[in-house]
């Protein structure tokens, strides 16, 4: 069952084309892994998926609506916002606000639950990723690891049709990025439906169903990870690939 | 003249200098906020309104802006119409030190404005808050908790700002100090005047640990 589509998606920035006729269908419990190189326009395709940039052209469609992204009320857009949550590669926490806050204030001013109701679902969510204990730490007093698994937590908390993530392991040390990559892989067997920009090609082939390889703003090739990653036909993401595990 | 005898009299002004400071400054910080929130708009005639009243109140003595408040300003008032004649010297007093230091608060707000990174906006808008929403909860409490030391700074010039306001004969700490020189004819002067730099001092050192307090609990960094 189609929950996303996303046709002809297209974004520029001064004359210069970064999205380019972008079109892509993901059912529900799907999990997308974009790769591609840097630059190619993986973050700013997450981003024009739920408006934080907004699109020139195109249009979305999820839970029997349909979005004119070049016309999006600001209704519609904290509309999308409550289906479509986001975790960021540098974790995006609120500084002002404790572990616990960061998870209640999306709740509360996002999707206007009572502050008890709140609370209730933020110490769930943190009991899930295993930070119940530091609920009263600001972020600043957070490893990098543990500032991403409250960031997978507040988007969690939302309860979204799709999650997007923007690299979330790439600005943690390597020690720490197992754990997250943990999280992530739990919600992928829960069934959460997501779409993860990611250079651990490893971890691609670990979570994802389906992989896309982005460059210059369009999608190259999708398939399984069989497809993309053990077996591509494409001379490019060859290329891509090999760069990638020699940088390994 | 005994030493309590200075201080009482002094002190006797400290209610006019602490309305004036507080007042002034929270009047102050209200201009400094709408003159950030103009430098930040997009169009270029709200920006050169903020660039061209940053630039005047910074560069113009606040002692001229006084002179200006008190003694202009109720001419200009009386073109449109109203008449402040009877309007007290505390209000143009305040009105003053506010439009001279405003330029400064609309600076220190939208430097710190600057310094919040582009990732609190986007995560803000990611979980589905409004606009109002992400600028109350936010962003500007992260905006008043960097621009702290700095609003700290400007409260103190403030205070010694406010000792100006005897030129427009309002009986703050200042003025009583002038006065009871001349009423001794002179003789203890050098006593009162340092008996007055005491009392700004300690005044500041409470002021400074008040701040302190506040800082200490609010830091999140």
């Amino acid at each position: 069952m189609t929950l996303l589509k996303i046709d002809h998606l297209k974004k520029s920035f001064n004359k210069k084309t970064i999205l380019e006729d972008v079109n892509l269908e993901i059912n529900k419990g799907d999990v997308i892994a974009v790769i591609g190189p840097s630059g190619s326009g993986k973050t700013t395709f997450l981003k024009n998926i739920n408006l934080l940039e907004h699109p020139d052209s195109g249009t979305l469609s999820i839970e029997d609506k349909k979005l004119d992204l070049s016309h999006v009320s600001t209704q519609d857009e904290l509309w999308l916002r409550r289906h479509i949550a986001m975790v960021f590669q540098n974790y995006a926490l609120f500084k002002n606000k404790t572990a616990f806050e960061n998870i209640t204030t999306g709740l509360i001013y996002g999707k206007h639950l009572d502050k008890k109701e709140a609370a209730k679902i933020a110490e769930e969510e943190l009991k899930q990723v295993n930070m119940l204990d530091k609920k009263d730490f600001y972020p600043s007093q957070l490893s990098g690891g543990q500032q991403q698994r409250i960031g997978i937590a507040r988007a969690t908390a939302l309860k979204p049709s799709v999650i997007l993530f923007d690299e979330p392991t790439s600005a943690l040390d390597p020690e720490l990025v197992g754990t997250v990559v943990d999280d992530i892989d739990q919600l992928a067997k829960n069934g959460q439906t997501m779409i993860v920009v990611t250079h651990l090609i490893s971890f691609a082939k670990r979570i994802a169903n389906k992989v896309i390889f982005f460059e210059d703003g369009e999608i190259l090739s999708a398939g399984t990870p069989e497809e993309i990653i053990d077996n591509p036909k494409n001379d490019r993401i060859k290329k891509f690939l090999e760069a990638v595990s020699r940088d390994k | 003249m005994s030493l309590s005898e200075i201080i009482k009299n002094l002190l006797s002004g400290l209610p006019n200098t602490l309305f004036i400071l507080v007042t002034s400054f929270i009047i102050s910080s209200i201009i400094g906020l709408f003159v950030m929130w103009l430098s930040l708009q997009k169009d270029k005639i709200s920006k050169a309104i903020a660039k061209i009243y940053t630039g005047l109140s910074r560069g113009t003595p606040p002692l001229l802006v006084l002179l200006l408040s008190y003694y202009e300003f109720p001419r200009l008032l009386g073109f449109v119409g109203i008449d402040a004649n009877d309007w007290s010297k505390n209000f143009f007093a305040i009105f003053g030190l506010a439009i001279g230091f405003g330029g400064y608060m609309g600076e220190l707000f939208r430097s710190a404005y600057n310094d919040i990174d582009d990732s609190q906006f986007d995560a803000a808008y990611a979980v589905g808050m409004n606009k109002r929403d992400v600028l109350k909860v936010i962003i500007i409490p992260q905006m008043f908790t960097i621009a702290l030391p700095n609003i700290q700074t400007m409260f103190l010039s403030f205070l010694k700002a406010s000792s100006l306001v005897y030129v427009i004969g309002i009986a703050d700490m200042y003025r009583n100090a002038t006065t009871l020189a001349n009423v001794s004819q002179g003789v203890y002067q050098l006593k009162i005047f340092i008996v007055l730099g005491l009392l700004y001092w300690v005044i500041t050192l409470v002021f400074e640990f008040l701040f302190n307090l506040y800082i200490k609990k609010h830091n999140y960094s």
